[in-house]
């Protein structure tokens, strides 16, 4: 536990709505190791990007974190001024937004937009200084050189997310939020990225949160697994275990609905629509839609329980298996 | 018997004049047929800038072929009178990327399912269309009472596109033309309306032709398979023998770039190439500049597309030895004709 570079306890995030408010990320804790890279899945909707934007403090009215705490090396980031908050953001933690290859602007020379967040951090560079840093930085994420002085529209979909991975590592932050890096990229060029990504990581001794959908991408990449349902945490653990053995109904389909290349088999989705927010069932949230759903889970909200060391899930079926979990090591 | 689609010799060269450097050529020199039974769903695979979107805007009438013609039931589809393009609009549906971009956000979703029927006249009354409506959503597993009345952005991507599919199907198409209609969906919806598609190719005798860049989800629902790269064929023929022992090495280098979902790290580093865009003028063969098995041949020549076995085509001169060329004909003499169960 001591190696966690980031410790979210009980985080909540909540939005109002003229209906009432509604909780997009509610009550998740999880440990990030350092230099490990962490993946969030779930639908659309399920909070994932919710809570990356909440990890860069960058909720903004009518959302607010409404509870819990997110530890950065023991410093409590949760209701951080926007002042102190803007010190931490790209120096600690840095963000890929979704859709990156968007995120540039367009009327500025990508040179510019590299040395735009270490002003804002205060870094006083001499011209030559800063032209060093940034045929560092493009060469860190594959690039040439020249592309200092293109602009966005010149560079394909790859390249963009490339500058945009350059963005997030200028000041060497110890956590690296990547949301979706790769949608919309065909699969070659995702490979790429992925693999400069990892560079990168390890590179710079950082950790990642990796958020997306795409199961068969979480397999290849990531170490450890959250699977995120209805805002909620509804496994976590090890990539490796959770893809053989998953502890969550949601999990299994979420694996099951992936086409296979190797097999032809029959096409299969996870039945039912995702969750209205505003309306969430009772009990667990997954129950209308879960094939294994019994009348304690119309009632109570599962916690997450350890449900093999190092994993845990939340789901009512794993409590009566809780005293035969011989995963255990005697 | 006329085929359902044929495609003569057509080239597609984007950009201006003989001396223009920006010259691309988006599809080139490519003949095929799709015949009308049994109806197959045919996939054509790629990354971006393969020629996928262009070979079904030729298809759709959209762009004009640079040389070659294009048929629809052996009608080309750039000389059609105004009837026969009414039908054409009739018989050939189309399923697009973009589940967001296809809707007008002021109307209702309603509006993309009743504008068809009053537009061909599919409903005599009301009554009959609110049907029509109804069964055509059931078919893609949406329940009408929860679907209509309700505006684009009350719905999730996944609903928004299986409506798209279910507009398709009201029309009781000949040819449905699905361009990357999941990579915008989200993961765990993709295989329902993957779903939903071969359902219409079994049920309702609709050919399909499904864009993707995705081998993965062009194996699970296809028949034939055709792997694009910068416009030319590099692989073609029954999709199991592609997808499962994939010859050309592009198409090995889009397997080994698959995503796995299994417990072992099956991505390793073999300095993957990076994407890199052949010159017009280039007479080898495209893919020479990131091949790993490049000859110097390779580099003067394009290779011709050689048969390997009874269903499949490759083009590359790994495989001259022992392989005869497929001739002047397209594609459909090694596409498998009967769908298999």
């Amino acid at each position: 536990m001591s190696d966690a570079v980031l410790q979210v306890r009980n985080l909540q995030v909540q939005f109002a709505t003229p209906r009432g408010p509604v909780k997009a990320v509610n009550n998740v804790s999880f440990d990030l190791q350092k230099g490990e890279i962490l993946g969030l899945v779930g639908e659309s909707g399920s909070g994932k990007t919710t809570l990356g934007m909440a990890l860069c403090g960058l909720i903004r009215s009518p959302g607010r974190v409404s509870g819990g705490e997110i530890l950065l090396n023991g410093r409590n980031l949760a209701g951080l001024s926007e002042d102190a908050y803007k010190k931490v953001r790209l120096a600690d933690i840095a963000l890929m937004p979704q859709g990156a290859m968007n995120s540039l602007n367009p009327v500025i020379r990508i040179r510019e937009q590299l040395l735009d967040g270490l002003r804002d951090h205060g870094v006083v560079m001499s011209r030559k200084e800063a032209d060093l840093h940034v045929e560092s930085l493009l060469e860190r994420v594959g690039l040439r050189g020249e592309v200092a002085n293109m602009y966005a529209h010149e560079l394909s979909g790859g390249m963009k997310q490339r500058v945009a991975m350059a963005i997030a590592i200028s000041m060497k932050p110890k956590i690296i939020i990547a949301d979706e890096p790769t949608s919309a990229l065909d699969v070659v060029v995702q490979k790429l990225i992925i693999e400069t990504l990892q560079d990168v990581q390890a590179d710079l001794g950082a950790s990642i949160i990796m958020i997306g959908h795409d199961m068969g991408l979480m397999a290849q990449t990531v170490d450890r697994l959250g699977v995120m349902y209805a805002g909620q945490m509804a496994e976590i653990g090890a990539i490796g275990k959770t893809l053989v053995d998953p502890k969550h109904p949601y999990t299994s389909l979420l694996i099951d609905s992936l086409p296979s290349a190797t097999e032809k088999k029959p096409l299969r989705g996870i039945p039912g629509l995702a969750p209205q927010l505003l309306n969430l069932p009772k009990g667990c949230a997954f129950h209308p839609r879960c094939p294994h759903a019994f009348d304690r889970c119309t009632l109570e909200t599962p916690a997450l329980i350890e449900a093999a060391p190092w994993r845990w899930a939340a789901c009512h079926l794993l409590d009566d298996s809780k005293s035969v979990t011989d995963y255990r090591p005697r | 018997m006329t085929p359902l689609i044929e495609f003569r010799n057509v080239s597609k060269v984007f950009g201006g004049g003989l001396f223009d450097k920006k010259r691309t050529i988006a599809l080139e020199n490519f003949s095929m047929t799709i015949n009308e039974a049994p109806p197959l769903i045919t996939a054509v695979v790629g990354e971006s800038g393969s020629g996928k979107t262009t070979l079904a805007r030729l298809l759709l009438g959209l762009e004009t072929p640079s040389t070659g013609e294009v048929l629809f039931r052996g009608r080309n589809v750039h000389a059609m009178s105004k009837s026969e393009r009414r039908q054409f609009l009739h018989d050939v549906q189309f399923v697009f990327q973009d589940p967001y971009g296809v809707y007008n956000p002021f109307y209702k979703v309603d509006h993309v399912l009743t504008k068809p029927i009053a537009k061909f006249k599919l409903a005599s009354s009301r009554k009959e269309a609110r049907k029509l409506i109804e069964t055509v959503l059931e078919t893609v597993g949406l329940r009408a009472e929860e679907t209509l009345g309700r505006y684009p952005h009350q719905m999730s991507g996944g609903q928004r596109q299986r409506i798209m599919v279910a507009r398709a199907l009201l029309l009781k198409p000949k040819l449905i033309i699905a361009d990357e209609p999941v990579s915008m969906v989200d993961a765990s919806l993709r295989a329902t309306i993957l779903g939903n598609l071969q359902e219409l190719n079994e049920k309702f005798g609709i050919s399909i032709i499904y864009i993707t860049h995705d081998l993965a989800t062009g194996f699970q629902i296809s028949h034939n398979m055709i792997v694009l790269y910068h416009g030319a064929v590099s692989e073609a023929g029954d999709v199991t023998r592609v997808v499962r022992e994939p010859q050309h090495p592009y198409t090995q280098l889009l397997m080994n770039s698959i995503p796995l979902a299994v417990p072992e790290r099956l991505w390793h580093r073999d300095n993957t190439p990076p994407p890199t865009k052949p010159s017009a003028d280039f007479q080898g063969c495209k893919f020479a500049n990131r091949c790993p098995h490049v000859m110097p041949r390779c580099q003067t020549q394009q290779p011709p597309l050689y048969q390997t076995e009874a269903r499949r085509v490759v083009s590359c001169y790994l495989y001259q030895e022992n392989a005869p060329t497929l001739d002047q004909a397209g594609l459909e003499k090694v596409f498998v004709t009967q769908p298999t169960g």
